[in-house]
């Protein structure tokens, strides 16, 4: 629950992962620490609490490679699917 | 050795990424140059807009008084601030706990800041519980003689001795350690089942608190407060606070669960405890427990009942033709009466069963871990102790019986009054049955 199943290759480019060291490893605790909020995290987990699916778009800042860079994460989990997905748009 | 570089570079960059504290760096107007992830953890819910641009900006909420904290340092480095905290109660979501941060700013030259953010709410927290247990030990340890503060493990054992308690109790470490906690308690008085029992109590409610006779190693008593208060292991308040995750991984090897338990010497304020509970729970004729003192016990026992059934029954007995003794020797030989059968019945019965008088001439026993045969074995002693008895009062020779309806537990039961309701249907049969005797609930009397 929560352990990374795709990586793709723009974001392991920019965060510096290979990703082979993020498969399989859980996404809050040691991916992306950053996001273990009630921003990102929490929207998650409230989300299967209550089973309602989640499509929301949330300014962000991420620190790829210690740069703080502004982003818009889009959350999405759907209820009965095995997959939650963050979406990480730059260049705003 | 690119492809070593390479995976160094993510090891490093791994590391920072994973660093449980945060970590900023910024040029000396608070601009962030270098952040981490854990700083953009703490530093994000505490935005109204979006982005990260300015240390002193993102914490203008909180901590409004950095950037002139900065401003103020005119040396060229040095410890700018160390660990200042900052409540964290604006802008944050409602469902959160109340975050503490605390802030570390180190100015490494005249054009960089370094700065530290740890998240110290649980830290903060403990430190305030201390102060609140502080001030209340002050408290209450103020006019007493003596106190023993021990651990105890999950199941009421003592894993180790100290000073305070060979002090108080004359108890040695080698008398002590590995033993039930019941060793600091008259035998007669206490059972395991009882000692659980406060556990329990003290896990739910958060401490138990009562005051008792205890007894020391040689055998003396003196009366006694004890606390038993459960002692949280941190991976609990991890669950409950939903600690961040980095903090976790410093908590895994925390202390099992399990207890604290404070005795005080309290023998000189014993007289006028005793006076106190004297008048509020015990019978002012016979001087045993009075009927809202046997109804408060007895609900506290049909409650650890229902969490754990164990053997409990209850004897209610009733002096027979009562009114008849009044009627023909006075009053004052029927309070003789009563007194007597008080007595006897508590002579016949152990230290730990409670016998209140909770009605006229209507008695109460209820008995611990005992089931329908010993409860009615008990019975049996009673009336063959009063009926083999003559009493001489006020130049009177006076013979009396009682009758008994015994009545153990059962699920069906919910409290005390139900209890008691089928207790004293049995009684009611004994009566009709001939009286001097006792009958069972829910069987045919004998």
């Amino acid at each position: 629950m929560g352990n990374v199943c795709r990586y793709n290759t723009t974001e392991s480019k920019l965060a510096g992962l290979a990703e082979s060291t993020v498969l399989g490893h859980h996404l809050f605790d040691v991916v992306a620490p950053c996001m273990n909020n009630f921003m990102v995290a929490h929207q998650f987990e409230d989300a299967l609490e209550h089973s309602r699916n989640l499509d929301a778009v949330i300014d962000y800042v991420l620190t790829f490679r210690m740069r703080p860079q502004r982003v818009k994460l889009r959350l999405l989990a759907q209820q009965g699917t095995e997959m939650r997905y963050i979406l990480v748009q730059r260049n705003l | 050795m690119v492809d070593d570089l390479a995976g160094e570079y993510e090891a490093l960059l791994q590391f920072l990424y994973m660093a449980p504290i945060g970590l900023v760096q910024t040029d000396i107007d608070g601009a962030i140059t270098l952040i981490n992830p854990k700083s953009a953890q703490l530093l994000l819910p505490l935005q109204k807009t979006a982005g990260l641009d300015n240390l002193f900006g993102a914490l203008e909420m909180v901590a409004p008084e950095l950037r002139n904290l900065v401003a103020g340092f005119t040396a060229s480095s040095g410890i700018v601030c160390d660990n200042v905290q900052f409540q964290l109660s604006a802008g944050l979501n409602d469902t959160a706990p109340a975050k503490v941060l605390a802030i570390t700013l180190i100015k490494i030259d005249q054009r960089r800041l370094m700065g530290v953010i740890a998240d110290v709410t649980l830290s903060a927290k403990r430190e305030q519980q201390l102060r609140q247990s502080d001030a209340w030990f002050n408290a209450i340890l103020t006019g007493v003689n003596d106190y023993a503060v021990l651990p105890l493990s999950v199941d009421g054992t003592i894993p180790y001795w100290n000073q305070s308690v060979g002090r108080l109790t004359g108890f040695d470490a080698a008398a002590v350690i590995g033993q039930p906690y019941e060793i600091f308690f008259p035998k007669t008085a206490i059972s395991s089942q009882r000692m659980s029992d406060y556990l329990h109590e003290a896990d739910e409610s958060g401490w138990s608190l009562r005051e008792d006779w205890c007894s020391r190693a040689d055998g003396t008593r003196f009366w006694a407060s004890f606390m038993l208060a459960p002692v949280e292991p941190f991976s609990d308040i991890i669950k409950r606070d939903r600690v961040e995750t980095a903090a976790k991984a410093s908590f895994q090897d925390a202390a099992e669960r399990g207890y604290a338990l404070v005795i005080r010497d309290m023998s000189d304020r014993r007289f006028a405890t005793a006076e106190m509970l004297q008048a509020n729970f015990s019978d002012y004729l016979t001087g045993i427990a009075n009927r809202r003192s046997f109804f408060d016990s007895a609900d506290l026992e049909i409650k650890r009942w229902h969490r754990f059934p164990r053997p409990l029954s209850l004897l209610a007995i009733d002096a027979d033709h009562f009114k008849k003794i009044n009627d023909s020797f006075g009053h004052s030989v029927g309070d003789t009466v009563l007194r007597n059968l008080a007595h006897l019945v508590v002579q016949t019965v152990r230290d730990i069963d409670i016998v209140a008088r909770i009605g006229g001439e209507e008695f109460a026993v209820l008995l611990m871990g005992a089931d329908e045969v010993a409860a009615t074995e008990a019975a049996e002693r009673i009336l063959y102790g009063i009926a083999s008895q003559v009493l001489h009062i006020e130049g009177h020779e006076i013979r009396y019986t009682v009758s008994i309806g015994v009545c153990t537990m059962t699920a069906s039961m919910a409290n005390t009054t139900d209890l008691l309701k089928e207790a004293d249907k049995a009684l009611y049969i004994a009566k009709n049955a001939g009286r001097n005797r006792l009958a069972i609930a829910g069987k045919p009397s004998e």
